[in-house]
């Protein structure tokens, strides 16, 4: 098995909305897969198919080589899934909601729990009903980590978020993924977070995914170039397909060159004789805000994001 | 060099459902603790107004006291365990993608058993235990003990099961609450809505009346089945809703629950049991119509007949009928041509024959024969008002099936009318609890009875009346109002089941100041025979109507 999840043309719909449309993806073993995309895009949805929340309309998902429609207790033994939107029972103490999980999990691990509770000082005494958001994604965290997963499903684990429980969090799933070899999908809209932790991205843009690759790869071809135009150059009318968010102003021309490399470089000057041109690395976060608006559906008047 | 490797093994099954069932308990203690908490309150306090409640309670003689507290508290207990059911549900709903234990390595399947098994726990194991200990303290036998459980079963089920299924549907408590008073309110609506439409269109509103609210709520066919099938389907439902579970589809599980509940409608009922060779000839060979009469034009105008449907009133004759013997005659289409009109009806008859009074009249030391005289009884059924009209004063010819089920009554013991005397017979028991004037002639005695649940269909049951070892005066009794002795009991009911087998009745006792002081209670008990159909053709028959303000009976 070389992927803890595959996907082959996945669709889910709820009523007559497409929320996933035709989604084949691959999360490798061992990898830390940040699932990425504008709200709305499919993320969560894809998600709960995955973990056997929702059925798919169309199409397959394969966690772990499982069907996710067969999805079993013992392959769910094998999975830890995070959530904000998921339930806790509001009216159990936490050691009584870590006591009533421990049993079901046959490498329950519970030095590794310890560990985490003190980590994330969790009192066992507390009731659920009473934590901060982030102190119960912090009791998820320690749910879903503790029986040592080999994968973990992590959907918006650090959204609105202190950064200082942020850091705990991706402290702990970091340490533990890369000790014991634990594959982790995850979403999120923490840029820096996911570019910190993950090694591979797929990007979804309206249930579409329009970028799957590693990390590396990803911001190795991505590059914000900016252009000041020779006298009397002009801005060439026909441009490549690899060039997003083209924009002028005045002398200066600035886009997005999404296939950087020795040809992408000879294109550009090729494109603006004797103009000066610079190309800077980008982060994660401004190759989402590159993706996202160059795959949006702009077409679709009064759409906004 | 081996190396022994620990292989981890998840939970079974049956260890998951145990886990699961613990952790129910302890989730929803304060739930579990309120609902057997209200089963010992219900105990404590029928034990305490069987036994210790004082005979006469503020200025009034106590009678039912404790009765109508029961009752009540079995409608606390009933609401308890709908909403107690509901949250239960709720809080780990089939298709919930926010629920906790769908991520967790819990069988579906497993879940919903361990509900099922909690409400077991909480609506029948602990109830039963309850009920066990005062059936035993009653000395009653193992094998109603164990009727009575199933019955604890089958009446929890009744309500858990749909309570457990709309919870399903509604998802969160408050729309629970709103759709099960849609629902009920709903049905009551609708089924009052198909009484009239079937009285308009067909006239048989009749039918559906005599099936009755409860009748079409009986989902699990108890009334027409009994216990073991009410059961079975009790069963199968819930296993509808585990299935729920696995494949989360409402249709699906809609489908299932409507064919079980179209079979357990459709199913026919056992047949009654024959009636004896010599009764069935006598039957229908002298069952016979003297004649039919209709209000009056102005009774039907002035109210009392304009409201729909008209009674036609019907004399039947059964001469001949052993003394001891009374036959109640139902009915079944009864419909009546003259020309071209065709008037139909249904309509029950009640009751020819000396029956029970004739039993009690026997029992006397001097026996009075009874007379020869009251087979003939007039009753009626319903026919649409325009048919009514029409048929007044015309020769008409009925046609019937008529479906006689015929009792024998049988005078199985005597108890002086006074407080501590008891008479138990199989597996029913009076005592008498005490006997004072309320205003005077009539008397009423406190009795306490005691039927121990069983499975079987009602075949007997018992009626009281009071008499004297001297005879004087000698008190006979016949139906209506001026029977000396109510009876206890005037019908075989499921009265006793599950929770319900001990009672304190009143049992008044008209022109008791006339009796001696050794007045005695006769206890007569009267025992399903069988029953005959016959189908009856009477041409000939003169639709008579009394002039205008007469009585029709």
């Amino acid at each position: 098995m070389d992927y803890a999840i595959e996907t082959e043309a996945l669709t889910c719909r709820y009523g007559r909305k497409c929320a996933v449309d035709q989604l084949t993806m691959h999360v490798p073993v061992g990898s830390i897969y940040a699932l990425l995309g504008p709200n709305g895009a499919g993320k969560t949805t894809t998600l709960k198919t995955l973990m056997n929340l929702r059925p798919p309309a169309i199409g397959t998902a394969r966690v772990l080589g499982v069907d996710s429609r067969s999805l079993g207790p013992a392959d769910l033994a094998r999975i830890g899934y995070v959530s904000e939107n998921q339930r806790i029972p509001s009216n159990l103490t936490i050691g009584e909601v870590e006591a009533f999980c421990r049993p079901w999990y046959p490498t329950w691990d519970a030095a590794l729990a310890t560990e985490l509770r003190d980590r994330f000082g969790l009192d066992p005494r507390a009731r659920i009903k009473a934590l901060s958001r982030g102190t119960r994604l912090k009791v998820q965290c320690l749910l879903a980590l503790a029986p040592r997963p080999r994968l973990l499903i992590l959907d918006e684990p650090f959204s609105g978020l202190d950064p200082v429980v942020r850091d705990d969090l991706t402290t702990g799933v970091l340490s533990l993924a890369d000790r014991d070899g634990w594959s982790v999908l995850l979403t999120s809209h923490e840029m820096d977070d996911v570019e910190r932790l993950a090694d591979h991205v797929g990007f979804l843009n309206d249930g579409r995914l329009v970028v799957e690759e590693p990390m590396a790869a990803l911001l190795g071809r991505f590059r914000r170039v900016e252009v000041a135009l020779a006298d009397g150059a002009a801005v060439p009318a026909q441009r490549p397909s690899s060039w997003l968010g083209f924009a002028v102003e005045g002398r200066a021309v600035r886009y997005v060159e999404s296939q950087a490399g020795p040809a992408a470089e000879a294109a550009w000057h090729a494109a603006f004789p004797g103009a000066t041109i610079e190309a800077s690395r980008m982060s994660l976060r401004e190759v989402f805000v590159a993706l996202t608006r160059s795959t949006a559906p702009a077409a679709v008047p009064g759409r906004s994001r | 060099m081996n190396a022994i490797v620990a292989i981890a093994v998840p939970p079974t099954m049956a260890a998951g459902i145990v886990r699961l069932v613990r952790f129910e308990l302890w989730r929803f203690r304060w739930l579990a603790l309120l609902s057997v908490a209200l089963e010992i309150a219900r105990a404590v306090f029928i034990e305490w107004a069987m036994h210790l409640a004082p005979p006469v309670i503020g200025e009034q003689f106590g009678g039912a006291f404790g009765t109508n507290e029961v009752a009540l508290l079995d409608e606390v207990l009933w609401l308890a365990t709908v909403l107690v059911t509901a949250v239960l549900v709720q809080a780990d709903l089939p298709s919930d993608d926010h629920a906790f234990w769908r991520t967790r390595p819990i069988a579906p399947v497993g879940l919903a058993l361990a509900k099922l098994t909690t409400f077991v726990l909480l609506f029948v194991v602990a109830p039963a235990a309850i009920n066990m200990g005062r059936l035993v303290a009653y000395g009653a036998p193992l094998h109603a003990v164990g009727a009575a459980t199933l019955q604890l079963a089958v009446g929890a089920g009744s309500s858990v099961v749909p309570a457990w299924g709309l919870a399903i549907v509604t998802r969160t408590l408050l729309r629970f609450a709103i759709g099960g008073v849609a629902v009920l309110v709903g049905s009551q609506f609708a089924f009052r809505a198909a009484l009239y439409w079937a009285e308009v269109w067909s006239g048989r509103g009749g039918s559906l009346a005599a099936v009755g609210m409860r009748g079409v709520l009986d989902w699990q066919g108890l009334g027409v089945h009994g216990w073991w099938f009410a059961a079975g389907v009790t069963a199968a439902a819930a296993g509808i809703l585990t299935w729920h579970y696995e494949h989360r589809r409402t249709a699906r599980s809609t489908a299932a629950a409507a064919a079980l509940f179209v079979v357990s409608w459709l199913l026919p009922g056992p047949r009654d049991v024959s009636a004896p060779p010599a009764l069935a000839r006598l039957v229908a060979e002298r069952l016979d119509v003297a004649s039919l009469t209709l209000p009056s034009a102005r009774q039907i105008a002035s109210g009392q007949g304009a409201s729909f449907p008209v009674p036609v009133g019907i004399h039947l004759e059964l001469p001949g009928l052993p003394g001891d013997v009374s036959a109640a005659v139902t009915l079944r289409h009864p419909t009546l041509r003259a020309g071209g009109i065709v008037a139909v009806g249904d309509g029950s008859l009640c009751c020819l024959g000396n029956g029970e009074a004739g039993a009690f009249a026997s029992a006397l030391p001097r026996p009075r024969p009874t007379d020869d005289r009251p087979q003939i009884h007039r009753q009626g059924f319903p026919i649409a008002a325009k048919d009514a009209d029409a048929l007044r004063e015309r020769t008409v010819t009925l046609e019937a099936d008529a479906e006689v089920a015929l009792r024998r009554h049988r005078w199985i013991g005597t108890i002086p009318l006074r407080p501590g005397a008891a008479f138990r017979s199989g597996s029913q028991s009076l005592e008498v609890l005490a006997y004072e004037p309320t205003l005077e002639p009539t008397y009423v005695a406190l009795v306490r009875y005691t039927e121990f649940p069983t499975l079987a269909r009602p075949e007997s049951w018992w009626v009281l009346f009071a008499g004297d070892l001297a005879n004087t005066p000698s008190v006979l009794s016949n139906w209506g109002p001026s029977t000396p002795a109510t009876a206890l009991t005037n019908r075989p009911s499921r009265w006793a089941s599950g929770r319900r087998w001990v009672g304190r009745f009143h049992v008044v006792v008209e022109g008791a100041a006339q009796l001696g002081p050794k007045a005695q209670i006769y206890v007569v008990e009267a025992r399903a025979l069988g029953a005959v159909r016959v189908p009856i053709t009477r041409p000939g028959l003169r639709v008579s109507a009394p002039g205008n303000g007469a009585s029709a009976r």
